[in-house]
């Protein structure tokens, strides 16, 4: 195996089922941040919980394993204190549109210069079975026993409606184009979504590594920054298309913060100036005669 | 009839409805008895709505400083239709009423003064300026100098309708200069030097400038009463102190960026009440777990519930106290003054950023949205410190020793990997299920909550600690305690006010259990702090408790410990 500068100096006890559809995203996940040039010591890895959420522990980089859900908020943060950081979320489908959901909305209206990176295998993995917003309908689970019944969630159609500047699908099973559209992603200034299709052996018997392969096409003739065009694939199911779907710059959450607009030094450097504290404290003062 | 006289305080309470302009009036005159050399607290009552309802703003005008409610008010000047009705329970025989006859169905009990309130603002403007109107017949019967006050008036609005409130406000003055005013009322108040060079703040702006001085940078949020005025304040700070303010979408989303920013090196509040904060408690979990430094304020209201969203109560201590799943160490403070305010926030910073674990500010409505008077807040000028290290290439984020505080380094920079865990994790921050190293890193963070430092200013003491009787006060009851402890001339009764309840300070609990008879006061049902005493070991003999969502009249918790001290000596 080639070495990678993203790979931990020594052996990993890996929480992964073997077969995982995991195990594909990590390598192309390494060799897109190295085809970026980004360094392992300006990474931040921010993930939820779940077995996606997993990714960080197993790449050599700084990484803040939060809770479940709540990757988007801590990155926010993460890229909007400190710039010079290469900040990526990265979680499952139920983290990221399931107990996360409001915060994939509002984090794409703020457009923090992030990666957003979504193991979508249409299922929550980690807790065994149970149905995502993705699942498909129909689908039996341990708890839906009659099928899934709810209408799934269109991650790359809300993403779009809500305005997001990089949208894009890929598969795991594809994983030169899914190397590329990542790297992508992290050249682009703002929020990026990367919804990484991918199987759960162990628990989605519908979505596999074939019916992946059977229910996907590359996008065709379709000119990225033409936003009808991109809802219009991101709506379409048979097959769901992959690739970048839309590209627009867009005012990141740092300008329209405006904690930048005078000072570049990052926030999280900053110290108080205590003439201009006790200045404000003097306004307070009742004036004497 | 004799003219009712004021020799050492006149309690004024302004009644409206939400619209009259009852908070510019009650920043105007604050801001003008205090220039003409008397005190002023002013606390206000207000109901949850943007227009009508009634309002009330109660000012404390005195020549020795007061920082507690009065529930009844020596002169009560009614602007709505109806209103001395809706507060007659807060009246008596004494109180001398200025109210409008076409407002009201009955004449008030007591002195009653007719003011033809449409009238008198006719000229000027309209009913617009009815508020003004009544500041310059209070000025004129506080005895401020007419032409001082003019020049008041001028300089506060000179971007509000100048003209038109100087004119409101001169012919309120002519009226309170009429006979039937100025000979029924003699407020003898002699105005001193005592006022000028002290600071008036709300406590909002006390919790924003204390985040200031400890070094807040990041600030994200969602509004919720009555926690909004420190947000407000730190937005209006933004530009020049170099701070982030983000509204965030939902609490949740707002404590997960301030732990985001804390990760980075950032230094971050949140500011909500309780049941925002019933959403944030995962995110102090998980400050909890993964050592990262947290400040909370947390400013109370009723619950539970929505409760009462305008009103004041101190019930979440015990929300504070147990939120987050989980063992791991916090602080409580619990500010009573606003020079409390300013610097446990202060602390909060240092002491989060000291220990990497969650400290709290509780306050409340009472607290956040009253005016008081300080002599000063005591600022140092000296920019925090920082507890951060730079990390070597072996780096452990969780390295187990002897304090449990393992050194923290943030990303990019030095040459070590920051991993950050929700997952119980070994010293390098990685997931681990391993139970040995499970109970190494619970006694690890457990360790830290031996050796948090305890301060002098945690507690304060008025009267001796040798009484008979220990009031023991917490968060905003610090004034109210101090007045009844001085009021109740009787040496044998003192009061502890906490500014720290938890961890309950040693000292405090020295004092207690020397303590013959412990009463405590607190603005909630069941009586939160004084549980943690008893489980600290104190006897807590007696409670006065109230939940009705004012904060506590001076007067009433007199009355009922002078029957309580009565009764004991039977
Ligand atoms: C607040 C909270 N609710 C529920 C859980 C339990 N939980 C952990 S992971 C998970 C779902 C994981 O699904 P997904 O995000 O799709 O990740 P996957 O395992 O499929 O990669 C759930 C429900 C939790 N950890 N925290
Ligand atoms: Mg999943």
């Amino acid at each position: 195996m080639s070495s990678s500068p993203f790979d931990l100096p020594y052996d990993l006890d890996i929480a992964w089922c073997p077969g995982c559809g995991n195990f594909a995203i990590i390598k192309i996940l390494k060799q897109a941040l190295e085809n970026a040039g980004i360094e392992p010591r300006k990474l931040v890895l921010v993930s939820g919980i779940g077995q996606a959420a997993k990714m960080p522990q197993y790449l050599q980089c700084h990484y803040f394993n939060g809770l479940h859900g709540r990757s988007l908020p801590v990155a926010t943060a993460v890229k909007a204190c400190n710039p010079e950081l290469c900040v990526i979320a990265e979680s499952g489908d139920g983290c990221t549109y399931g107990e996360g959901g409001n915060h994939f909305l509002h984090t794409i209206r703020r457009n923090p210069d992030i990666v957003n990176l979504v193991h979508n295998n249409m299922i929550y993995g980690l807790t065994k079975g149970q149905g995502a917003p993705t699942t498909m309908k129909g689908m039996k689970t341990s708890i839906q026993l009659k099928g899934y019944a709810l209408e799934p969630f269109n991650p790359l159609a809300a993403a779009l409606a809500m305005g997001a500047g990089f949208v894009a699908r890929v598969s795991s099973g594809d994983a030169a184009q899914a190397t590329t559209v990542i790297e992508q992603a992290l050249a682009y200034p703002g929020y990026a979504l990367v919804d990484i299709f991918h199987p759960c052996i162990s628990f989605n018997k519908l979505n596999t590594f074939r019916w992946y392969r059977e229910h996907t096409d590359s996008l065709e003739d379709h000119d990225e920054t033409d936003l009808e065009s991109a809802m219009t694939r991101a709506m379409q199911t048979e097959p769901y298309r992959l690739g970048v779907f839309y590209r627009q710059a867009k005012p990141t959450f740092r300008e329209r913060s405006h904690a930048y607009d005078t000072d570049d030094s990052p926030l999280c450097r900053r110290d108080i100036d205590p003439a201009k504290l006790a200045d404000l404290l003097g306004n307070y003062r009742i004036p004497t005669g | 009839m004799k003219p009712i006289t004021f020799p050492d305080e006149v309690a004024v309470l302004i009644s409206g409805e939400a619209g009259q302009g009852l908070n510019t009036m009650e920043a105007f005159l604050c801001h003008i008895i205090r220039r003409h050399g008397l005190c002023v607290f002013a606390s206000k009552e207000i109901m949850s709505r943007i227009r009508g309802g009634l309002n009330t703003t109660l000012l404390r005008i005195s020549k020795q400083p007061t920082a507690a409610f009065r529930r009844t008010p020596d002169l009560l000047v009614s602007m709505r239709s109806g209103g001395l009705k809706r507060l007659d329970e807060r009246l008596c025989e004494k109180t001398v009423i200025l109210y409008d006859p076409r407002m009201e169905s009955a004449a008030p009990r007591g002195n009653g003064i007719p003011i033809d309130m449409k009238e008198i603002a006719r000229d000027a403007g309209g009913k617009l300026y009815v508020g003004i109107s009544i500041c310059g017949i209070l000025c004129a019967l506080l005895g401020i100098p007419e032409e001082a006050s003019r020049h008041e008036v001028e300089a506060f609005f000179k971007d509000k309708q100048p003209q038109e409130n100087l004119a409101a406000f001169t012919a309120g003055y002519a009226r309170g200069r009429k006979p039937d005013l100025l000979h029924s009322l003699n407020v003898a108040l002699q105005p001193g030097p005592r006022v000028a060079g002290r600071l008036m703040m709300s406590g909002s702006q006390a919790v924003g400038l204390g985040a200031l001085a400890g070094g807040c940078n990041f600030i994200a949020s969602y509004p919720m009463s009555p926690s909004t005025g420190v947000l407000t304040f730190l937005a209006q700070q933004a530009d020049a102190f170099g701070l982030l303010v983000e509204q965030a979408e939902d609490e949740i989303a707002a404590i997960n960026m301030s732990l985001g920013a804390w990760y980075t090196g950032a230094r971050a509040m949140v500011t909500t009440s309780g049941g925002g904060f019933a959403l944030m408690e995962e995110g102090v979990s998980l400050a909890g777990i993964t050592e990262t430094p947290c400040v909370i304020h947390l400013a109370q209201r009723p619950g539970p519930g929505t409760g009462l969203p305008t009103r004041t109560e101190q019930g979440d201590l015990n929300l504070a106290l147990y939120a987050g799943h989980g063992d791991f160490p916090r602080i409580i403070y619990a500010p009573g003054s606003v020079k409390q305010a300013f610097n446990v926030t202060r602390k909060a910073f240092m002491m989060a950023d000291r220990y990497q674990i969650p400290v709290f500010v509780l306050t409340d409505q009472f607290l956040m949205e009253s005016s008081w008077l300080e002599d000063n807040l005591s600022y140092d000028g000296k920019i925090p410190e920082r507890y951060l290290v730079e990390s070597e290439q072996d780096y452990q984020r969780y390295a187990v020793n002897d304090s449990g505080i393992s050194p923290r380094a943030v990303p990019g920079s030095g040459q070590g990997w920051v991993r950050v865990d929700s997952d119980e994790h070994d010293e390098r921050g990685e997931i681990t299920e391993d139970f040995n190293v499970r109970v190494l890193q619970v006694d690890k963070r457990m360790r830290k909550a031996e050796g948090l430092e305890e301060n002098d200013d945690d507690i304060t003491l008025i009267g001796g600690s040798d009484g008979d009787i220990m009031l023991v006060t917490w968060g905003s009851n610090y004034g109210l305690g101090q007045e009844l402890a001085t009021r109740l001339i009787n040496p044998s009764v003192s009061c502890l006010h906490f500014s720290r309840v938890y961890p309950v300070p040693q000292k405090g609990l020295d004092i207690l259990r020397k303590a013959k008879t412990v009463i405590a006061i607190e603005n909630n049902y069941t009586g939160q702090f004084g549980a943690l005493l008893c489980a600290a070991g104190i006897h807590v003999q007696d409670r006065i408790l109230q939940y009705n969502g004012l904060p506590f009249a001076v007067e009433d918790v007199y009355r009922s410990l002078q029957q309580k001290i009565n009764g004991g000596a039977r």
